[in-house]
């Protein structure tokens, strides 16, 4: 039992020393030459303005959009840049984009790692290159709630939280569910995750309220990008019904279950099939 | 070639984009739809902005042009370009405009066919939109060959590359927002810039929303401008490129 104890504590304390030595080799790439390093920061803050910016600009010119006023628009983009800021920065080395790694064949690799799949996933964190997103979306959010006329109540920063994770359980899960096709054809799926999650990202800032239902139920089923900002915002804003709530939580857990059965059925597959993607000059086929 | 190498996994690998781009297509036409009917005065009506956003999606390979270029050195499908006794940036552009084929004829042309049964106006206000759509295609091609010199020169970081370009694309060529109806009187200036004559200036030819000889001018100076930069500079850095595989 005692033993049991002490290689539990042993792995818990190796996940953070494998952490901490990612982040180490993150701040080192970031921090390899002064040019280097202010490109990436114009760069991130050019990109994280562009993100927000039209559908804000088009907000605080009509007074907000299909029901929602400016600032709870500039709320729902923060979310939003929040969400897909954290999983870039937990998921840098492509755990978010899983079609990635087993379509080049990288799945392969982590066979002979002696560290199980999901520590091998989930160190791989960029906690400075790539957070720019994350703390951007955290700023703007601030900004939006100093501008709200709602008063919290002391529990909403609690919901705020459990909420952003949901919404990142789905988006993961969702990666997972479509990556389960790279098993089969690894060159054409390669970047199906990214395909999907780009374009989860791309159509999350559209403020669905007022829309037709035959648009805003298949964005919230089939293609779940409302729920990475619009319908967590609506729910954190009180403007939907007590049941609706709890939406976003059971469609992550029946998603996470549906990409589960389908990625190991997939990982069944490969590891009959196995692959082959490099030529002998160590380029990709 | 290029047809063959983007079909090649078959035809039915190319409809997870194509349904992408119609996902993304709707629910900002239904915004256009709910600000058109807010009774708010706009610079641009309904119908415009509605055949602004579906010709986009249509042309979007050709509004804002993607090449090889963009993608990582890891295929060597750049390198391989350099060892062809022919000019490379011939090469870009025959491969990328045979790449554009299947989804033309797959995706853009049905849906062009489909949009009177929806609605949309999608024949040109003006037929000054062919020759803006060829600068603004021209104009793609020189930001690709200035932006691989980027690439080159900060050591083949082509992700970073690849996020500035994306990110400055995505707003201000003014391919998803129209400049007309961008507030504080934003567009008399937005659309000076040299990513304003990308497809945001071809596209507001098309819906009737901008002049001629405002616009064409304008491509025309950034075209001269861009290309000579993008000679000059891939000139100085080609010797420079590396690829490590991947």
């Amino acid at each position: 039992m005692a033993f049991q104890k002490g290689k539990i504590a042993f792995g818990i304390k190796r996940y953070f020393e494998l952490l901490g030595i990612y982040a180490r080799m993150d701040l080192a790439s970031l921090m390899r030459d002064g040019k280097f390093t202010a490109l990436v920061i114009l760069s991130d803050i050019v990109s994280n303005i562009s993100s927000v910016s039209g559908v804000f600009l088009l907000a605080w010119k009509f007074g907000g959009i299909g029901g929602m006023d400016r600032f709870e628009v500039l709320f729902m983009l923060a979310y939003g840049n929040i969400v897909m800021g954290f999983l870039n920065m937990i998921g840098g080395c492509n755990a978010i984009f899983p079609s990635r790694i087993i379509g080049r064949g990288q799945w392969e690799h982590m066979f002979i790692m002696p560290l199980p799949y999901g520590v091998q996933l989930t160190v791989g964190i960029f906690p400075f290159t790539g957070s720019s997103s994350f703390l951007s979306g955290v700023g703007i959010l601030w900004v939006a709630v100093c501008h709200m006329e709602m008063a919290l109540p002391w529990w909403w920063l609690f919901m705020l939280i459990l909420q952003l994770l949901i919404s990142m359980v789905i988006v993961t899960a969702f990666s997972y569910l479509f990556s389960s096709l790279a098993f089969y054809a690894p060159v054409q799926c390669e970047e199906i995750a990214s395909t999907v999650v780009y374009s989860m990202e791309h159509t999350r800032s559209f403020p669905l309220t007022g829309m037709p239902v035959y648009i805003r139920y298949p964005l919230l089923t089939i293609f779940p990008a409302g729920l990475m900002a619009w319908f967590p915002t609506m729910i954190l804003l009180g403007k939907t019904a007590a049941f609706e709530t709890f939406y976003p939580a059971v469609f992550a857990v029946m998603i996470s279950l549906t990409a589960g059965y389908f990625f190991r059925k997939g990982f069944r597959y490969y590891v009959k099939k196995g692959i082959n993607r490099y030529v002998a000059g160590g380029h990709r086929s | 070639m290029a047809v063959q190498d983007k079909t090649s996994g078959g035809v039915l690998y190319l409809l997870p984009d194509m349904i992408v781009k119609v996902i993304y297509l709707v629910p900002v036409m239904f915004i256009w739809r709910a600000l058109a009917e807010s009774g708010y005065e706009m610079e641009m009506s309904a119908s415009q902005l509605l055949s602004y956003t579906y010709v986009n999606a249509l042309l979007a390979d050709l509004t804002v042009v993607s090449t090889c270029l963009s993608a990582w050195n890891y295929d060597t499908k750049s390198m391989e370009m350099f060892t062809r006794p022919m000019p490379v940036f011939g090469q870009v552009i025959a491969r990328t405009m045979g790449e554009w084929v299947p989804t033309l004829l797959l995706f853009s042309l049905p849906m062009f066919l489909a949009a009177p049964l929806l609605g949309i106006g999608v024949m040109p206000e003006s037929l000054w939109a062919i020759p803006s759509l060829v600068l603004s295609v021209s104009l793609g091609f020189a930001f690709e060959f200035l932006f691989y010199c980027v690439t080159v020169r900060l050591r083949n970081v082509s992700w970073l590359t690849y996020v500035i370009r994306s990110a400055v694309t995505s707003f201000f060529s003014g391919t998803v927002i129209p400049f007309q109806i961008l507030p504080f009187g934003m567009d008399r200036w937005i659309r000076y810039q040299p990513f304003g004559s990308l497809g945001g200036a071809f596209l507001s030819l098309y819906v009737g929303s901008g002049e001629a000889a405002r616009i064409i001018p304008v491509q025309l100076f950034w075209n001269v401008v861009i290309w000579i930069a993008a000679s000059v500079w891939f000139r100085k850095s080609r010797e420079r490129m590396v690829s490590f595989g991947g």
